[in-house]
């Protein structure tokens, strides 16, 4: 059963920018979508897939490229994006538990720089309360 | 024949056959460069703002009463005003992208008079470009605008880059900017033009990653048929940055 308070946060997060259409509160290491925010009904099909698609921008091979030869880092890239013309989706990962990350999907336009900014905030709540 | 004198030939060619094609219909309102106003109207006008690159006023105007003014350099809106009112500095692609889009949906065709200007102060980061417009375009308007080319995407993205590798084309990588990051962006394209691609994603859009140990920067992948492009940045340019790129493919 999902928590109500979860949902709430996950639902402000969204409607705060119009242009969101997604927030998903997953854990990455087991691709598993603890509760999910949609402007329209989505299948669970759809949020599995979208999890999964979170979980290769941050820990797949190419991010893993990027952390060690362009962060020199032996640590994963914190957030990840891809983007075209019509459609942006952005993974937020949490730095204090960073198996768990949101997974947001917007329109072209949404002010992403704001939108990673709230995203951290409600996942370091979600995060703590976990 | 050689390649030069094959190139004077066709220019010789076409401009015998423009002096034999009736002359472009010209008023004081300038030439006629949409017939109609609306999505097709707003293509037209925004394609001449991407063609402008000296210092100019380009008046639009189209019809009895709508008339938008903008002063463009280097395909930048420096300032714009209607016929209501002065001419304001262009802030905010929202703004622009508002007044554009209420002339064209006024206009029932559209003319433009180009007036060269004299030396118009501009910095790089002033004004307001098409990839800024972009995301405040109604959806009808965004699919008749022109894609972004990336020779305009690059230059923008100048502003703002920490260091640059362009892998498109022959000859290797060519590389701008910080010399220590460029060399990991080398290594990033080295990496994967070594294997098959992109391993994690076979059709990709373009994609950004933010990290580091310390102070966080991002890396953008680019990725165009022509080949790659990464670019280093810092985050607080992410969203110039995606608005930049998202109209290139």
């Amino acid at each position: 059963m999902i928590n109500t308070a979860v949902q709430d946060r996950l639902d402000r997060l969204r409607t705060r920018f119009p242009g969101c259409r997604v927030v998903a509160f997953a854990d990455l290491s087991t691709s598993t979508v603890f509760a999910a925010s949609t402007r329209e009904k989505m299948a669970q099909e759809r949020l599995d897939a979208l999890c999964d698609t979170a979980r290769t921008s941050l820990c797949g091979t190419l991010a893993q490229s990027v952390a060690q030869n362009a962060f020199q880092s032996s640590d994963e890239p914190m957030h990840a994006l891809s983007f075209d013309a019509g459609s942006l989706t952005c993974v937020i990962r949490s730095p204090a538990s960073p198996a768990e990350a949101l997974c947001c999907v917007c329109d072209p336009g949404t002010a992403v720089a704001e939108m990673i900014a709230q995203g951290a905030v409600v996942l370091a709540d979600l995060c703590e309360e976990a | 024949m050689t390649d030069g004198v094959a190139e004077d030939a066709v220019r010789l060619r076409d401009v015998l056959k423009s002096l034999g094609e009736a002359p472009e219909e010209t008023t004081d309102k300038g030439c006629k460069i949409a017939d109609e106003g609306g999505a097709v109207g707003l293509a037209s006008l925004l394609r001449e703002i991407e063609e402008t690159v000296l210092p100019r006023q380009l008046t639009f105007t189209g019809g009895a009463d709508a008339q938008v003014t903008a002063v463009v350099v280097e395909r930048r809106i420096l300032r714009i005003g209607t016929q209501d009112g002065e001419m304001k500095a262009a802030e905010t692609g929202e703004q622009v992208a508002a007044m554009l889009e209420t002339f064209c949906a006024a206009a029932s065709a559209v003319r433009v008079r180009r007036d060269l200007l004299e030396a118009e102060p501009t910095s790089a980061a002033a004004g307001v470009s098409l990839s800024d417009l972009s995301p405040f375009l109604s959806d009808t308007a965004d699919r008749s605008a022109p894609q972004i080319p990336v020779e305009i995407a690059l230059a923008e993205s100048e502003r703002y880059v920490l260091a640059l590798c362009d892998a498109r084309g022959e000859g290797g990588p060519r590389l701008k900017g910080k010399d220590a990051i460029g060399a990991h962006l080398q290594r990033l394209e080295d990496n994967l033009s070594g294997g098959a691609g992109d391993p994690d994603n076979p059709a990709p859009a373009h994609r950004i990653w933010i990290g580091g140990p310390s102070d966080p920067f991002a890396i953008l992948l680019v990725t165009l048929p022509q080949g790659r492009i990464w670019l280093a940045f810092e985050p607080e340019h992410l969203d110039t940055c995606i608005a930049c790129w998202s109209g290139v493919d």
